[in-house]
């Protein structure tokens, strides 16, 4: 695996401030976000390789995509805290319009 | 006198155990720190070096900190238990001490490690026949 892509939702405030603050880290598996074409909910993430995660599973590829937090996606996908990693990306994401709002953040083209 | 002796052997007991666990931590870490910076020998030294400095002023200060009595010793089974109690004391310190610097020695050789592995921490949701396909 030589390259990660993040299908975002380029329509959601949050996701754009995701994608800045990823581009901004170093990254052990090189990323490249890109607006998803179709109005999909889910983060996707899609390895060079063929591989394909959805969702929470999405969430957790980025993380260990990037150096410094490596670590703490190999600890959230152990059996013990898979599961409260999940329900917590699965509302970050089912929220994120409402905290871009929150926030203040507006989506931005790159 | 008592309390003169007492000091005195608890200063000798203590810095000498003190100094034999920072020598053990510090030849003993090294394969560890060496291992966790990817073979840097340079910075595994410098960080293994900091790490006991840290150990000494930490073990050193409560040793010091720590050697005034306001009991009264008049025998020598009074001042044999104070002795006791102090160096008991300074060991678990030291005990304490040594264990939170192998973990510390173990967190960086894991993250070493997580940097070095190349396996995804999730199964794929799917497989695609190529990226291209996947989108």
């Amino acid at each position: 695996m030589t390259q990660l892509t993040v299908h975002y939702d380029a329509r959601c405030g949050l996701c754009c401030a995701a994608r800045d603050w990823i581009g901004r880290q170093r990254q052990l598996v090189p990323i490249v976000c890109v607006p998803k074409p179709d109005g999909r909910n889910d983060l996707v993430v899609t390895a060079d390789t063929g591989e394909v995660w959805e969702g929470d599973s999405a969430w957790l590829m980025v993380l260990w995509a990037l150096d410094e937090y490596r670590h703490w996606a190999n600890r959230l996908a152990s059996p013990a805290l898979l599961p409260t990693a999940r329900r917590m990306f699965a509302t970050l994401s089912h929220y994120r319009g409402e905290i871009s709002c929150r926030l203040g953040l507006v989506p931005q083209i790159e | 006198m008592f309390v003169l002796y007492t000091y005195v052997a608890y200063l000798l007991i203590s810095v000498a155990v003190t100094i034999w666990v920072a020598r053990t931590l510090h030849q003993n870490g090294r394969a560890f720190l060496v291992d966790a910076f990817r073979g840097q020998d340079a910075l595994a030294d410098s960080v293994n070096h900091l790490l006991v400095v840290g150990f000494y002023l930490v073990n050193l200060g409560w040793i010091v900190m720590t050697l005034r009595t306001y009991q009264s010793l008049d025998t020598a089974r009074s001042a044999v238990e104070l002795l006791s109690d102090k160096v008991g004391t300074v060991l678990f310190v030291l005990g304490v001490m040594h264990f939170f610097n192998l973990f510390l020695f173990s967190r960086f050789r894991r993250r070493a490690l997580d940097r070095l592995s190349s396996v995804p921490p999730i199964l794929p949701t799917r497989l695609a026949p190529s990226p291209e396909a996947a989108r």
